[in-house]
């Protein structure tokens, strides 16, 4: 995996107040913490999603604050979901040879048989937990669904791990199915946009 | 139309400031799907209106994805008849309404691209009487 490098400023101020004006500026207050003192840090906003095209946990960046150097991976992040921007980042900084907990995220490929017979590709679990050293982490689970067929199931358990990854996702969780469409109820007042007549009935 | 089955009580307190005013902090992030529509005012939605917009939603992706409704009209709204003085006690329960605070998560969408998603989720909003804004997954393109 390509090592990423992400430069971060030292904050001093923190809190609401702090935050806001750094936001303001164009940068997103983050923290990193792990097995050392954690460290409040800002991020240019612009290089951020120039780096990451999308956030993922099991992506380990080469993070400079100052003059330190460590290696960390993208813990936690807030969304304002109204405005689409990013709030804050946690990091967890991870250390070389001691095993650590992530979600490795899960990518479907190919079209299902099941699709092009009239089925739905249901994919109910978008990533799964996994434990292993740090270098071990793989970047994505890639499941090939071209042989999926109407009501068929890829299960965790499917799952083909790399060396020296366990993972912690129960294996009986289905990742994706083929369930067929449920047959759409027409009703005749399914303009449904007037506002006639309630019919609340409440017991 | 979605309404509850049975309800402890008929007729209830409006709660404008609790349930409409502010952000969301439950169920403001997209969770099942791929594609989701977030509200960005806080009002009251009608079984009606959600109706509308799934019907709109589903005739554009043509059976073809799957569609959660993310809210439930569980609040019945009374309205007093026409032409009648006020007094003489609350109103009759007149629909059911589901309270929507700026950043709930509306409805969600998988299993379609993100052009249709996007299509239908228009469609869809253009059924619904608030703002709202069309967001995807993250990871997903």
């Amino acid at each position: 995996m390509a090592q990423t490098i992400l430069r971060g400023e030292p904050r001093t101020e923190t809190g609401k107040g702090g935050a806001r004006r750094l936001r303001r500026d164009g940068r997103i207050p983050a923290v990193v913490y792990g097995h050392t003192e954690p460290v409040h840090f800002s991020v240019s906003s612009r290089d951020f999603f120039k780096t990451f095209s999308t956030i993922s946990e099991s992506t380990i960046v080469t993070l400079e604050v100052g003059s330190s150097q460590r290696d960390v991976l993208i813990k936690d992040y807030d969304e304002d979901i109204t405005t689409g921007t990013i709030v804050h980042l946690d990091f967890f900084e991870v250390e070389k040879g001691k095993k650590l907990r992530t979600h490795v995220a899960i990518e479907l490929t190919g079209s299902p048989v099941g699709v092009r017979l009239g089925g739905i590709l249901d994919n109910n679990l978008h990533q799964v937990e996994v434990e292993c050293l740090p270098k071990d982490i793989p970047e994505k689970f890639v499941i090939d669904v071209s042989g999926l067929d109407r009501d068929e199931s890829i299960h965790v358990s499917d799952l083909a791990l790399p060396e020296g990854v366990r993972v912690l996702t129960a294996p009986e969780q289905t990742i994706a199915s083929i369930v067929m469409p449920r047959a759409e109820v027409e009703s005749d007042d399914e303009a449904g946009d007037g506002e006639g007549a309630g019919e609340a009935s409440a017991e | 139309m979605l309404s509850p089955k049975r309800v402890r009580f008929r007729k209830r307190q409006r709660r404008v400031n609790r349930d409409l005013r502010g952000q969301a902090t439950r169920g403001n992030s997209v969770s099942f799907g791929d594609y989701g529509l977030v509200a960005l005012e806080g009002q009251w939605l009608t079984n009606r209106q959600i109706e509308a917009a799934r019907i709109a939603m589903t005739r554009k992706i043509k059976r073809g994805g799957k569609v959660w409704i993310r809210i439930f009209p569980d609040v019945p709204y009374t309205k007093k008849p026409a032409e009648t003085r006020m007094g003489k006690g609350k109103g009759s329960p007149e629909r059911w309404v589901a309270s929507v605070k700026s950043g709930t998560v509306l409805f969600e969408l998988a299993g379609v691209g993100h052009e249709l998603a996007e299509e239908a989720m228009t469609l869809a909003a253009s059924k619904l009487p608030i703002k709202t804004r069309f967001v995807a997954r993250r990871g997903v393109e």
